[in-house]
């Protein structure tokens, strides 16, 4: 980063809040600053109990200048501007939450060197304190682009969250006292001989020592309440290995775990298919309170696109059957699905999304730049299983919401704009209650830069047409949440260049990214060459957001 | 004054003519072979497909209907070609001038040539069907739309629907084969029907691919919208049908055929059949068919 530069600077550009014409459901604010969106997160960083906006984004005109720019929610629900401060260099993870007693959330930083954090104060970073000197996964290793990371959770429930750090033999729970606290959930390593070079090294029939590459594939960590006892607890994950560990009535938590559960639904000839695999997920689907399994196979040697969930209820003594209760059977590209309360009865139900693989789905998103996808809701009911006749084998769908995206290919392919570097994932959520009335209703982005919003209701039955339809920029990057606690779904939309990250060596495990000195160099000697020829950088990039806080308009 | 009744008298006389003289050419019985065997070729090729790429389809209705869906598309030139050749047959073989001396009108004669074309198309419809149908139910089966075990649509209503679906199919294809006719009316021999006809053909579907975010800027009611290149697409207005009834076959019920897609299909299919018969009643008109 460049040292003459002011630390902090306080950056008011385009930002504006309008309350919507289209029926008073949303009051609009717009913020826009000079740089390429990286990540982002929300946060009550300055403790008047209203979420803010903060942003990673590279400087504009130069990638390798990270800033942290804080948009604070004002009274009445608007967004006036951004605060830009510079993260340090050495910042390798972050995350934001209350550490100190102080309201409001401070900045916490994992570097190589240790974990540390600092108070949100006016336009800067405070000074920094150090929070824990832990050997964590990033000592040692290539700092890039700082992204936010969950590591503070309020594990005891006192107010102030601790920190649970990943490291190989698995997450440290630092306690408030210092202490520290291993949950044993080792990583797994992969060690990979040769590389690229070591191909042409071959090819050249040149003697030498090739390379040995390796990947550590540290658990997934959670915090949740696995038993229902009102205690938060751990669990890791790793591949579909469950690993929980159970908080104790004086708040303690064991090193080994309390439970390990493994379950499988591939049969034995699936386990060499390539393109069939299954991945472990868990929730509060019943009213027991116990966490259920939901195990998501995708492919099978009949069917590629097929996607079983198996459903394995817990028993009342916590244990897990060894087959599962109920199968629900769709197809898809991609494993996903939701889990929400959509008929207000406490339960989890099912949102599956179905897509259909025909020659007319083709035709459509060639000629009229559109996907239709099919939302399959399968209802949990007071019985605390999902509809299924009796001798059927597959649960069976309670509704189906059919949506069109409008998928701009000639943008994709030839806009100004990045293509997405990940998956398409549009938003289409059911997550959100924007009116109120305690149902989720479904947001859904058109693509063509409209919201369509269906009202939610105790059948869970969503209209053909939407119920309301608001002016919005399309987006891939959102949050819906409740900003303002005052129990309405608020919808944050995130706009952006995302730089390209720049790689050697070609893409996959052969990639080799450049290290920061290279970077630096290479940096500098740019600026020497702009220099020479007298150019003036613009800042063209910039970072947008849109903001919808719900007012909560009657229907 | 001729009434109403002898002028379909007439029209219908020339239709059996046409009928007749067409059933005894080999060009074009060749043409409706043609259909056959690569809607027998096809389906089975789809079908291994499947098989080799490990998708299959949902249900018997759900295979016939992607079948159709391509079978449509490869047969639609084929049987086009076929109609640009009606009037070119008889004005090659001097025919249309013996038909002319008859006490037949030329808006008759026109007339009987768009019914004939309606004809072949139906004609090539209802074999790309049986085809399809009878790949389904060999395959897959059809009765009742099922999914998972359970019963999404009865059979009846299947059919009900793939039949109103086939109507605006047959629209759209006589709209296609308008443009046929057209071509032919002003064509003196076959082979300067099928070049031109062609021309025409390809120049439509090229339509088709240009992305909708392309197109004329209107206004209407204050309001600006984008009116699509390839809405001018004729060609593959009858994709249109067949994608509603894509839906139907996952397990969604069509409430209403009269939506924007099939408004814009019946709109466009419309248009240029008003245009085609504009154009082929001129050419009738003007033409001097005794040289």
């Amino acid at each position: 980063m460049s040292g003459g530069r002011a630390l902090v600077v306080a950056f008011l550009l385009v930002a504006g809040s309008t309350a919507d014409a289209e029926g008073e459901l949303f009051v609009r604010s717009k913020v826009e600053f000079p740089g390429k969106i990286e990540d982002h997160l929300l946060a009550d960083v300055d403790g008047d109990g209203r979420l803010d906006v903060l942003v990673v984004h590279a400087a504009a005109g130069d990638r390798y200048d990270y800033r942290l720019a804080v948009c604070r929610q004002q009274v009445e629900k608007k967004f006036d501007g951004c605060e830009i401060l510079d993260l340090p260099d050495d910042v390798r993870a972050f995350d934001v939450g209350n550490v100190d007693p102080a309201p409001g959330a401070e900045f916490v930083a994992v570097t190589a060197s240790g974990v540390f954090w600092s108070a949100f104060e006016k336009e800067r970073l405070g000074s920094r304190h150090r929070l824990a000197e832990v050997p964590s996964v990033f000592a040692g290793t290539d700092p890039d682009i700082p992204r936010p990371l969950d590591v503070l959770f309020d594990l005891d429930g006192d107010g102030r969250d601790e920190l649970l750090l990943p490291s190989q033999a698995g997450p440290v729970w630092v306690k408030p006292d210092g202490k520290r606290q291993l949950f044993e959930s080792p990583a797994v390593v992969l060690y990979r001989l040769a590389n690229r070079s070591a191909d042409v090294n071959a090819a050249l029939r040149s003697g030498f020592q090739s390379r040995v590459t390796s990947e550590m594939n540290t658990p997934d960590v959670h915090v949740f309440d696995w038993n229902g006892d009102g205690r938060l607890d751990v669990v890791t994950q790793l591949d579909n290995i469950l690993r929980i560990f159970l908080q104790d009535e004086t708040g303690g938590l064991p090193g080994q775990p309390s439970r390990t559960l493994e379950r499988s639904t591939l049969a034995e000839n699936e386990l060499d298919s390539s393109f069939t695999g299954e991945v472990t997920s868990f929730a509060q689907l019943d009213l027991d309170g116990q966490a259920d399994l939901i195990l998501t196979k995708w492919g099978s040697s009949e069917e590629r696109t097929r996607m079983d969930r198996a459903i394995f209820f817990s028993r009342p003594d916590g244990s897990y059957p060894d087959v599962p209760d109920q199968l629900v059977r769709s197809e898809s590209v991609t494993p996903d699905f939701d889990l929400v309360d959509l008929d207000g009865n406490g339960t989890r139900d099912l949102v599956v999304p179905f897509f259909h693989f025909a020659p007319s789905q083709a035709v459509k998103v060639i000629t009229q730049n559109a996907l239709r996808w099919q939302l399959r809701i399968f209802l949990l009911g007071a019985d605390g299983r999902y509809s299924q006749d009796e001798g059927k084998k597959f649960a069976r769908i309670d509704h189906r919401v059919v949506l069109d995206y409008k998928l701009d290919i000639l943008k994709l392919l030839f806009g100004k704009q990045a293509r997405p570097t990940g998956r398409i994932a549009p938003l289409l959520d059911f997550g959100a209650d924007f009116d109120g009335d305690g149902y989720a209703d479904l947001a859904a982005d058109d693509g063509g830069d409209k919201l369509r919003i269906y009202w939610g209701n105790a059948e869970a039955r969503y209209s053909s047409s939407p119920d309301q339809v608001v002016p919005f920029e399309s987006t891939l990057a959102y949050d819906l949440v409740d900003a303002d606690g005052d129990g309405l779904t608020d919808l944050f939309a995130y706009h952006g260049t995302r730089p390209v990250t720049e790689q050697i060596g070609g893409h996959g495990f052969h990639a080799v990214k450049r290290r920061r000195t290279e970077r630096e160099r290479a940096r500098r000697a740019e600026e020497a060459r702009r220099a020479r020829k007298q150019e003036e950088e613009v800042p063209h990039e910039r970072v947008r957001l849109e903001i919808l806080m719900s007012v909560g308009r009657a229907r | 004054m001729r009434s109403p009744l002898d002028f379909l008298r007439t029209v219908a006389r020339l239709v059996r003519a046409d009928v007749t003289k067409l059933s005894r050419y080999w060009v074009v019985l060749a043409g409706f072979v043609a259909v056959v065997v690569l809607a027998v070729s096809g389906t089975m090729v789809f079908h291994r497909i499947e098989q080799a790429a490990n998708v299959t389809s949902n249900s018997g209705y759900d295979f016939a209907l992607a079948v159709m869906d391509r079978l449509v598309d490869v047969s639609l030139p084929i049987v086009y070609v076929l109609v640009c050749i009606l009037f070119a047959i008889d004005v090659s073989n001097s025919t249309v001038k013996y038909i002319l001396t008859r006490p037949v009108t030329r808006m008759e004669l026109l007339v009987s040539k768009y019914v004939t074309a309606f004809g072949m198309v139906t004609l090539n419809v209802a074999l790309l069907w049986t085809v399809a149908l009878s790949g389904g139910a060999a395959f897959y089966g059809l009765g009742d739309l099922t999914e998972n075990g359970y019963v999404i649509f009865s059979g009846g209503y299947v059919f009900g629907q793939f039949a109103l679906g086939t109507f605006f199919l047959l629209i759209a294809l006589g709209s296609v084969a308008a443009m046929g006719v057209a071509v032919s009316t002003f064509s003196s021999t076959m082979g300067g029907a099928i070049i031109i006809g062609l021309i025409f053909f390809f120049m439509l579907e090229l339509l088709a691919v240009i992305p909708t975010n392309l197109g004329l800027t209107l206004s209407l009611g204050g309001e600006a919208f984008v009116l699509p290149f390839s809405s001018f697409s004729l060609p593959n207005q009858p994709l249109i049908p067949l994608g509603v009834l894509g839906d139907l076959t996952t397990g969604i019920a069509i409430e209403s055929w009269w939506i924007p897609p099939i408004q814009r299909m019946l709109a466009v299919c419309g248009a240029y059949l008003v245009l085609f018969l504009g154009v082929s009643a001129f050419g009738i008109r003007k033409r001097d068919f005794t040289l």
